[in-house]
């Protein structure tokens, strides 16, 4: 049967269009420099790491979705130990002082030493609503039931609990001894070191993805894509700048300067003092992670097998690294 | 900052991850380029 004349011109036109479409792209692929990565050596383990590694002593630590704790030495590059909780791990764990706890989502709340041996599990009333963290002693956990727990680092209970309505603690974030509260109507609530309320600062709008905390500022992303920068000293805002979606990860900082990634898969470059974006770049996935200054480049992973790397001030590209699949940079201490 | 990268991949059929180190001794230092209007150096 003859193709009929105007379907063949319709193909004509799409395979033009494609063409018109790919040929730029190709030309910028083509100068982006390669990025030579020589591998050291590698790991095995089992599942797959929940956002983060947490670095403590020569050792980093992390947990997997199919429930393991794991440590490793990264000077020996080896696997130390892991531990295997009842249920999945969904978030990553808190370590300090040789002590590191996990929470999974059957609610248990596990405390080890840095031998890997258990020093307590505790039942929680809920699944955690945010990583856990360490404050001295205490084992800061917010729970999705709604209230913000301390657990106590020698034995297993409670040190204080503060109450918030049922999920509306969405992340936590340790700032100069208190804890800030990220929640859901526009609030970082502050508690101090004993839960008792110590001040808040209202961003303007419901608040979405992770805190970014320095001395005397606090980042932290709104739903409706604003990056709000607060001073949790008096809970005044100091700037508010669009990026168009919520923080993907904490941003790194460096300086004067902030990077961040957005959850719609851009790596932005902005000035910590006033907010201006000063670059801003696309990423080859949406579900993005913290980026890092790591020799000079601001290295930007996501869920893609394309590892981008940036020059710092100008945003332009420093180096791709491919044929195999990425992960999360995690710096080593 | 320097030292090690450390980067980790999953593999879903085999359910398993691996932790990569990684060390670029070929890589020559990121030109900075030129300031841009109104960026300040870290």
């Amino acid at each position: 049967m003859p193709i009929p004349a105007l379907l063949l011109r319709r193909i004509a036109a799409c395979f033009l269009l494609v063409f018109a479409a790919a040929a730029p792209a190709a030309a910028q692929t083509a100068a982006v420099p390669a990025w030579r990565l020589a591998e050291v050596s590698r790991l095995t383990y089992e599942g797959e790491i929940n956002r983060r590694a947490v670095a403590d002593g020569p050792r980093i630590y992390f947990t997997t979705r199919r429930g393991w704790i794991y440590a490793v030495d990264t000077k020996r590059r080896t696997i130390d130990w892991r531990f295997g909780a009842e249920s999945p791990i969904f978030r990553p764990p808190a370590a300090a002082g040789g002590l590191i706890a996990a929470v999974d989502e059957g609610r248990m709340v596990y405390c080890l030493n840095a031998d890997g041996l258990l020093n307590w599990s505790y039942r929680a009333d809920g699944p955690a609503a945010a990583d856990p963290l360490w404050l001295g002693p205490r084992l800061i956990v917010a729970l999705r039931s709604g209230p913000v727990v301390a657990l106590n680092a020698a034995h297993p209970g409670e040190i204080w609990r503060a109450a918030f309505e049922k999920d509306l603690v969405i992340s936590t974030a340790i700032w100069n001894g208190r804890i800030l509260c990220a929640c859901r109507d526009g609030w970082v609530r502050i508690l101090d070191a004993e839960g008792h309320p110590a001040g808040a600062c209202d961003a303007g709008g419901p608040l979405a993805g992770p805190l970014t905390v320095e001395e005397k500022r606090v980042y932290a992303g709104r739903e409706d894509g604003v990056l709000c920068a607060l001073d949790p000293r008096d809970g005044s805002i100091v700037w508010r700048m669009r990026i168009g979606g919520e923080p993907g990860a904490p941003a790194f900082i460096d300086g004067r300067h902030l990077f961040l990634s957005s959850g719609n898969g851009v790596l932005f470059a902005m000035s910590k003092n006033a907010g201006d974006i000063l670059w801003w770049r696309p990423l080859p996935s949406r579900l993005v992670f913290r980026p890092l200054l790591w020799r000079s480049r601001v290295v930007a992973a996501s869920a893609s097998k394309v590892l981008s790397s940036f020059q710092p001030r100008t945003g332009l590209p420093a180096g791709n690294t491919r044929g195999r699949p990425i992960g999360r940079p995690t710096r080593r201490k | 900052m320097n030292g090690q990268l450390l980067l980790h991949t999953y593999d879903p059929d085999a359910r398993e991850g691996t932790l990569i180190f990684l060390d670029p001794p070929n890589m020559a230092p990121a030109k900075t380029g030129a300031p841009i209007k109104g960026a300040k150096s870290p």
